[in-house]
């Protein structure tokens, strides 16, 4: 019989009075953002940027983003399980914890989206099963539940090592398709829309998953680097090398993919597909997002994170997350605003706006979006609190060994 | 609060070689419903007929103009044509296969629906539309005149909530087929507004009606067949033989 | 006055708005919350007829609940006379402006209430009086000036912004003109640009003296059911006579040809079978080579011809009038070749010759030789072949109807096309016939169903000095032929909508006294001394029979809005003020008995019959001697010879007596002016507004572009002036000029712009980014019109030229 192993108590991590003030100030921006959205349901959306056009905004987006980021997270976790990626290994629980936050906060911001927010219930009561959105919120409730459990079988210090190990092995393996799924069903709220042809690729999956372990690799690198700044954790080379070989190869990847479809879509020539993209390629009124897509988010992360005397700086790794990130951003929001723009039935005078301001026109051609105060208000605020509970979490869950 | 008609296959025929663009029917349906301004169930929309472009289908030429009322091509060598566009009440309805709560709906007898007492407002709907045709309530509904215009009270079929002249806040609409109507044996009210007489509604499930034999004889095309969505409302192209 | 009205309005017969107990006052308060929600209140249905000025004509109806009007849709029209013969069906009728219709009533642009101006006059300041003290005023201004400038020096201006036979174009404003012995603006050939076709109408078929200075008549639209080929000669039946294209389609069902000739490819164009882009103003010379096409190959119709038309009169070379013997027109007998009076002859040549004078067919085929289609096509910039093909229409099918619109009228040369197009009907055969003709206008008011004689000058009255609208604008401003120093306006937006709009606020600001009556502050109010609010279609009670043979009471549906007031009612007070109250002391409903003769066996055939229980309780057509009505089915023209004039010896000294093409006064190719403004400007007619009426509506500003007018300009004619679409631009000539957006169209003919009239130019709302189509445009008369008393002057809009410019 297996002793019992006895390991330290569970200690919070210190907190100094800069930690404390990063506490602070993301309350503060979260109070603001409650606030925004207390403004916003005594006026409606209408507080919002979207009109008819482009019906979908901000908060959309930021779903999407933090549903990539969630899965990303769960991911690459497993996958040091599954695939025997040791160097990953010290990571994995930290990868839980940002998976459990972020799905967490991604089913809180679809909140704000909705018009009327006290009828969600009726989600539970009422679903319609055909829905990919009614698919999504089946997968988050699940694998919020699973994160929770894997996050709390990682924390308990009672539980015997090997079986503990097992678990945790079993866990890996349901998680990997868990976090799949996860995002391939959020992938596919878009993709399976004949509406939409900038949408309806089978690319979109492949596509929304590649992104998410984009874009979760670069959180938990970004975690990881705070918690060496600011929690002394060294971890091995290897793991910083595992992390920077990983987040290249899913730009590679994510551009590959990204490059498929602009190809077949140029190629093909077809007016309805071109449109979206002739809006957004180097030349079109939505090109910033082409460059923050390719050459912020792309091949400058890339550069930073595959040549040997970049790749090794902590500096630059971090610079190199966030610029993922961004880019991983603007992809959300290309995608959405991009099958907006131009409905597929694209005639004078265009689409009615469902709102009225004297002066100026009620129909729209192609979609404009700008998002209000009251956007930015809310996503930074859910932002904000995903950044807390990561370093709540942190503190109180210790998910980074210290190097041994 | 009349029962469903279950026998019945609404559908509806759009004439272009009739229709000359006038907006009567989407200022009417505007009337009838106690439309908020800013809010189009119908949106008239300057097409080509196919003359100078020589494309099969009423939407597919691309737009001259972001303007109403210009016609394709090149002096003297132009043509027009007007495409009235509503909802487009689909027999395989990508709104109703997406709607997480099942507010959007489809009848027995075809008409699409949205209950107002069960939508949450997520919009979900207009991203599937193919046809843009779903308008959403931002916020509180603006209205010309203080008084409710049209037909001016609720109406239910199997008791949800299908019109409302009073819009509650953060619920998509959309044309109803104007249910309160034609659940009593009106049409309508687009067609019956109609000055020109491009429209016609009735059962496709009765072979002798007019709806009937136009979509069967008469050549009668749908929006964006390609996508599979299968509309009642149909279409009858410009003749381009008559053109001298 | 008004809880008096109040009082007096709630103890009337039915067919009055039920009042609820919050229904008694005015639209001031919210709708009472009992309203909304699901259950209705008291419901009350009325039909009426949508007096507006498109003559459509159409039946609206109305519902009412708890004293809001809440729906107006299409009404029935009784298929039947008067007399219970068959008539067609004539509806569904109604269009976006009649939906619109709710907004138009209870719009917050209204005037309220009277006003006096404090301040300069334009300045925008007033002051809310009472009726009592402006129509006090109103009454103490005319008598002074009357007093000190002549009877005449008063214009009573009521004109086409109501249609129907109470107030407007035919109305109660006439009675009060003839009591009071002023002068008085309109006819029933109105002519703010609408004069010249009609005066060209009656150079063939009617002589001026005997129908009281000249008439106007048309086919009712239901007869192009029975045409072969329509065709719509400058007429977007499709944007401004909405309902009739339904006639046209059905038509085209039946395998009618329909043509549209006109320099812009507006949905009427895009829905015809052919469109001609024929250069704006050169009609004449289009319709001369297709007679001269019809007369080369012989396809005229010489029966025809030689039994109804003046075509085998010899004309005098010398005198150039016909040549006669006592009464009788003398001809050449083909059968014996000698000239005698045509009742003589057994065969009347028409091509006859003799010594000094030939047949006025001869003449005719003279002088049209030259229109080659080569010619023809110089001319119009069509093709050669295109020519050739629409005469063709003509020699292959029969009956062949033409549909013009008064855009035709909006030149100066609108006179002479319209005499050319009615000799092209006689040569053809089809004129008076069911589906040809000409028609511009037809409907009751073209009839004598109404008594308009006794309606306007009442027994102890002398009828009222004619002064048409282009008339007066010299009248105020030299006082010739008499000075005019004050004006009464009603249902008449002349500041904005009469040419050289520059002219006319000069002519306006030397008023001694101006009143306007209104229901929004028109440009014309903007200027008024005294304003008073007028009322709208639902708040009046009226008949309406404009445009079509269908007589539409017109029931009050609910009380005049705030203090407003139907024109008779303000008529009313101030005749009482003036002395001359006892020709205004009946009610709304009497003046209709009257008008209509009704229960008089010696009604007019049109009326006779008629019951108010009939007229009151369904729409039913005229008795006409033919149906659908045609003019002149019994082929008798009220002309001196009996016949149809297309030699017209009275336009002899105009050297017009032969529709051969002369060019525009302005708008024509070769005048000189055309170096420095080379583009011809139209302001045509938009479906979004009727004139300057609706044109606020919120329902139609949002698919009007915002309600701001456009420039709509060929590429063409943009592309080498660096102009872009929704460009700012300008838009100039020697008279004025004004600045709008440009859109770019291929719908267009290069050479010709085009800006939407009826926009607003007042102090408060501006629809153009500066300026007015009216700015453009002159008052240069016709002289030729002068013949034809009642259609004299005429105002050519279309008849300009521009330059235009990136502003």
């Amino acid at each position: 019989m297996a002793s019992r192993v006895e390991t330290p108590a569970l200690r919070p991590v210190p907190f100094g009075r800069v930690g404390n003030g990063v506490i602070a100030a993301l309350g503060v921006l979260v109070l603001w953002g409650l606030a925004a959205w207390i403004y916003q349901l005594t006026q409606g959306l209408i507080a919002t940027g979207m009109r008819d056009v482009v019906s979908w905004g901000l908060y959309i987006f930021t779903f999407a983003f933090f549903v990539g980021l969630s899965a990303g997270g769960l991911i690459m976790a497993s996958a040091a399980e599954v695939f025997g990626v040791k160097s990953l290994r010290p990571l994995s629980r930290l990868g839980v914890l940002t998976a459990a936050a972020c799905v967490l906060v991604a089913a809180m911001t679809i909140i704000p989206d909705l018009g009327n927010p006290q009828r969600v219930w009726e989600l539970f009561r009422y679903p319609n099963w055909s829905s990919p959105l009614v698919w999504d919120i089946v997968i988050i409730v699940v694998y919020f539940v699973f994160a929770v459990t894997d996050l709390t079988i990682m924390s308990r210090r009672t539980m015997e090592p090997s079986k503990r190990a097992k678990a945790l092995r079993a866990m890996a393996y349901a998680g990997l398709p868990a976090a799949v799924l996860l995002h391939s069903i959020t992938a596919w709220i878009f993709g399976l829309q004949v509406s939409r042809p900038w949408w309806n690729t089978s690319l979109m999956a492949p596509l929304f998953v590649t992104s998410a372990i984009l874009s979760g690799t670069a959180l938990i690198a970004l975690a990881a680097l705070a918690a060496r700044r600011f929690d002394k954790i060294e971890l091995p080379k290897e793991t910083w090398s595992a992390l920077a070989t990983l987040m290249a190869t899913a730009i590679a990847v994510d551009l590959f993919l990204v490059a498929c479809d602009y190809i077949t879509i140029l190629w093909g020539n077809v007016p309805r597909e071109r449109a979206a993209l002739d809006l957004i390629l180097p030349g079109g009124s939505w090109q910033a997002l082409f460059w923050l897509e390719w050459i912020v988010g792309g091949l400058v992360p890339f550069v930073l994170l595959v040549v040997p005397r970049y790749r090794r700086r902590f500096d630059l790794l971090a610079i190199a997350s966030v610029l993922v990130m961004v880019g991983v951003y603007a992809f959300r929001i290309e995608l959405v605003v991009g099958g907006m723009l131009r409905p597929l039935v694209h005639l004078a005078p265009g689409n009615a706006l469902g709102s009225y301001r004297l002066g100026s026109a009620v129909f729209q051609f192609d979609g404009v979006y700008h998002p209000t105060w009251v956007e930015y208000a809310i996503v930074t605020a859910l932002f904000a609190f995903l950044s807390l509970l990561i370093v709540v979490g942190y503190r109180w869950l210790r998910p980074v060994e210290r190097e041994r | 609060m009349a029962a469903t008609e279950t026998s019945k296959k609404w559908g509806m025929v759009i004439d272009q070689n009739r229709c000359v663009g006038c907006w009567t029917c989407a200022v009417g349906c505007k009337e009838i419903n106690n439309e908020p301004l800013g809010f189009w169930w119908n949106r008239i929309l300057t097409a080509s007929a196919s003359e100078v472009t020589g494309e099969s289908s009423p939407a597919a030429a691309a737009p001259a103009s972001d303007s109403i009322d210009v016609p394709h091509g090149t002096f003297p060598n132009v043509d027009m044509a007007y495409l009235p566009t509503a909802c487009q009440q689909c027999t395989d309805a990508p709104c109703v296969k997406v709607c997480p709560v099942g507010a959007t709906f489809r009848r027995d007898d075809g008409a699409v629906l949205v209950d107002y007492e069960r939508c949450i407002g997520c919009r979900y709907c207009m991203a599937a539309c193919p046809y843009g045709i779903r308008v959403f309530n931002w916020g509180d509904a603006k209205q010309p005149v203080d008084f409710t215009v049209g037909f001016g009270q609720d109406y239910r079929t199997d008791g949800r909530l299908v019109f409302t002249p009073d819009r509650p806040r953060g619920v998509v609409e959309k044309c109803t087929w104007c249910v309160e109507r034609i659940d009593n044996g009106e049409q309508p009210f687009c067609v019956e507004v109609c000055p020109v007489g491009a429209r016609v509604f009735g059962d496709l499930a009765d072979p002798t009606s007019e709806v009937a034999q136009l979509v069967e004889e008469g050549g009668a095309t749908q929006l964006l067949p390609d996508l599979g969505t299968d509309p009642r409302v149909f279409y009858l192209p410009v003749d381009r033989e008559r053109r001298v | 006055m008004s809880i008096t009205r109040r009082r007096f309005v709630q103890g009337s017969a039915a067919g009055v708005g039920m009042l609820s107990v919050a229904g008694g006052l005015r639209y001031l308060e919210k709708a009472s919350p009992a309203e909304a929600g699901d259950v209705l209140g008291k419901e009350t249905v009325f039909r009426t007829g949508h007096s507006n000025n498109c003559d459509g004509a159409c039946g609206h109806q109305v519902k009412v609940v708890d004293g809001r009007i809440r729906l107006v849709t299409s009404a029935a029209f009784t298929a039947k006379t008067i007399g219970g013969q068959a008539a067609p069906k004539f509806d569904p009728r109604i269009c976006l402006r009649g939906v619109s219709q709710i907004q138009n009533t209870y719009s917050p642009d209204r005037v309220k209430y009277p006003y006096k101006r404090v301040g300069a006059r334009g300045s925008g300041r007033w002051e809310r009086i009472s009726w009592d003290e402006a129509t006090a005023t109103v009454a103490e201004q005319f008598k002074a000036i009357q007093a000190k400038h002549g009877k005449k020096s008063v214009w009573v201006a009521p004109y086409t912004g109501s249609l129907s036979i109470l107030e407007g174009v035919v109305g109660a404003g006439f009675r009060f003109a003839s009591a009071i012995g002023a002068s008085a603006g309109d006819f029933e050939g109105d002519n703010q640009g609408d004069s010249a076709s009609p005066a060209g109408w009656n150079y063939l078929l009617a002589d001026p003296e005997g129908t009281a200075g000249g008439i106007f008549d048309g086919h009712e639209s239901t007869d192009f059911l029975n045409s072969k080929v329509i065709v719509l000669w400058a007429n977007n039946v499709a944007e401004t006579s909405i309902p009739d294209w339904r006639i046209i389609a059905d038509a085209q069902k039946q395998g009618t040809l329909v043509v549209s000739i006109d320099p812009r490819f507006t949905p009427t164009s895009a829905r015809s079978d052919v469109w001609l882009p024929i250069r704006p103003g050169t009609d004449t010379a289009l319709l001369d080579g297709i007679m001269n096409y019809v007369l080369q190959h012989g396809a005229y119709d010489a029966a025809y011809l030689k039994a109804y038309t003046v075509a085998p009169f010899l004309v005098d070379a010398a005198t150039k009038k016909f040549r006669k013997q006592g009464k009788s027109y003398l001809v050449v007998d083909a059968a014996d070749g000698a000239v005698k009076p045509i009742e003589k002859a057994k065969s009347p040549d028409l091509f006859g010759e003799t010594d000094g004078a030939s047949s006025a067919l001869k003449l005719l085929k003279d002088e049209l030789a030259q229109y080659t289609p080569e010619k023809v096509a110089s001319i119009t910039d069509l093709e050669p072949r295109q020519v050739v093909q629409l005469a063709d229409l003509w020699t292959k099918n029969n009956p062949v109807g033409i549909r013009t619109g008064f855009a035709i009228s909006h030149w100066y040369r609108g006179d002479l096309t319209m005499q050319a197009m009615l000799t092209l009907q006689a040569l053809t055969g089809n004129i008076g016939v069911h589906g040809g003709g000409v028609t511009t206008f037809a409907g009751g008011l073209t009839t004598t169903a109404f008594d308009l004689g006794n309606w306007w000058a009442p027994k102890g009255t002398e009828m009222f000095t004619v002064l048409e609208p282009m008339e007066a604008c010299d009248a105020m401003l030299k006082g010739k032929p008499y000075p005019v120093r004050a004006a009464w306006f009603m249902v008449d937006n002349y500041a904005q909508q009469m040419s050289d709009k520059n002219k006319v606020r000069k002519a306006l600001e030397s008023l001694d006294f101006l009143v306007v009556s209104d229901y929004v502050m028109s440009a014309t109010a903007d200027l008024a001394d005294i304003v008073l609010p007028a009322c709208t279609y639902l708040e009046k009670t009226d008949l309406l029979s404009s445009n079509n043979f269908y007589l539409q009471y017109m029931p009050k549906v609910i009380d005049p809005l705030w203090e407003s007031k139907s024109d008779l009612e303000a008529i009313t007070m101030v005749a009482n003020k003036m002395g001359v109250g006892k020709y205004f002391d009946k009610s709304a409903d009497d003046y209709l008995k009257e008008i209509l003769h009704i229960g008089d066996p010696k009604a007019d055939g049109n009326v006779n019959g008629l019951t108010w229980e009939q007229l009151t309780t369904s729409a039913p057509h005229l008795n006409t001697p033919t149906m659908p009505y045609v003019p002149f089915f019994d082929k008798k023209f009220p002309t001196k010879s009996g016949r149809i004039e297309f030699y017209v010896e009275m336009l002899v000294p105009y050297e017009q007596q032969l529709p051969g093409y002369k060019p525009q006064v302005e708008a024509y190719k070769e005048n000189p002016l055309g170096k420095k403004y080379p583009l011809t400007f139209l302001s045509t007619h938009t479906r979004f507004r009727t004139h300057s009426q609706f044109v606020n509506l919120p329902w139609l500003k949002e698919i009007n572009n915002g309600g701001d007018g456009f420039l709509e300009i060929n590429p063409a004619d943009a592309k080498p002036r660096g102009i872009g679409d929704g460009d700012i631009v300008k838009v100039f000539n020697d008279r004025g000029f004004m600045k709008v957006k440009a859109r770019l169209t291929e719908g267009i003919k290069p050479g010709v712009v085009n800006c939407y009239q009826g926009g607003w130019d007042t102090i408060k709302v501006k629809h153009y980014v500066e300026g007015h189509p009216n700015n453009l445009t002159h008052q240069i008369a016709n002289p030729a019109q002068s013949v034809i008393p009642n259609f004299r002057s005429n105002a050519a809009y279309y008849d300009c030229l521009v330059q235009v410019e990136g502003a």
